[in-house]
């Protein structure tokens, strides 16, 4: 336990779990559920499927959470089962099928762009209107990357993991994380451009 | 694109996420102050990275939380 600074609050909630408390059951769920839907809705795109996400894991985790030995962090165990569940489920619609995103597609082209127009997210925000329109043209952008790509930007930069420990919750290596991050990165980046050059939004 | 603007491009996500080690940090910190098209990228990038953590959370409707929470109850035979 000491290679892994586990948390506290987990911890103590872990504890109880497994003294019987339901308390803590509710306190477990309430402390991951929205981090998790969040994960379920931006790898699956819709409410249904993000419910059986979050369903998947919590289930899984309750039923495994008596033998839990704390050698990683409760939050990654539980983004562990919930990323299972998510390749689970493509699996079985069998409608996306992974291609690559290759750098050389993504390379920016001297001068040809002019001035990039990436619309400053607190510009406005008490314009709701404007934040709901944005806030859509993002989430259809992470959609639409390729599921591998996906999967590691929405545990990097949307649930704030850090390479190691996604390369862990993925088991993939470190040099693989951080090649897709990049990719989905620049990808989000053109497809963000690309969509306020075209003027859809103004 | 030159050859220092290609090292650049590949290199930018490590260098946001201050992941690279210093002396190819130094190097791109040094092509940066040259270039005016990468720098652009640059902050185009880190802008896009910005703007997605920005619309980030979702909170999970009340109703999905009920239907959960009594199934896990189900499960563990409360
Ligand atoms: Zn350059």
């Amino acid at each position: 336990m000491d290679k892994v600074r586990a948390d506290a609050t987990d911890h103590g909630l872990i504890t109880a779990f497994k003294a019987g408390s339901i308390e803590a059951i509710d306190k477990i769920v309430e402390r991951y559920e929205n981090p998790i839907f969040t994960f379920g809705l931006k790898m699956c795109g819709h409410l249904q499927d993000a419910e059986d996400i979050v369903q998947e894991t919590f289930l899984s985790a309750f039923k495994y959470l008596e033998n839990f030995r704390e050698e990683t962090k409760l939050r990654n165990w539980l983004f562990k089962i919930a990323a299972r569940a998510c390749m689970r489920k493509r699996r079985k619609k069998k409608c996306e099928p992974d291609r690559e995103i290759s750098l050389e597609s993504l390379i920016h082209k001297d001068g040809s762009e002019g001035k990039y127009e990436i619309p400053d997210w607190s510009d406005d925000p008490s314009d709701n209107i404007l934040r709901a329109e944005l806030k859509e043209v993002i989430d259809n952008a992470i959609l639409s990357l390729p599921p591998k790509y996906r999967l590691v930007f929405n545990l990097r930069d949307i649930e704030g993991f850090n390479t190691e420990e996604t390369a862990e919750l993925l088991e993939i290596s470190k040099q693989s994380v951080k090649t897709r991050l990049h990719r989905a990165r620049l990808s989000l980046r053109e497809k963000i451009v690309s969509h306020y050059r075209e003027g859809k939004i103004q | 694109m030159k050859n220092d603007c290609v090292k650049c491009f590949q290199r930018i996500s490590e260098y946001l996420d201050g992941e690279l080690e210093d002396k190819t940090c130094h190097e791109i910190d040094e092509h940066l102050r040259q270039c005016a098209e990468c720098r652009e990228y640059v902050d185009s990038l880190r802008k896009t990275i910005q703007l997605c953590k920005g619309t980030a959370m979702e909170q999970m409707p009340i109703d999905i939380h009920d239907r959960i929470r009594s199934k896990i109850l189900e499960l563990l035979c409360m």
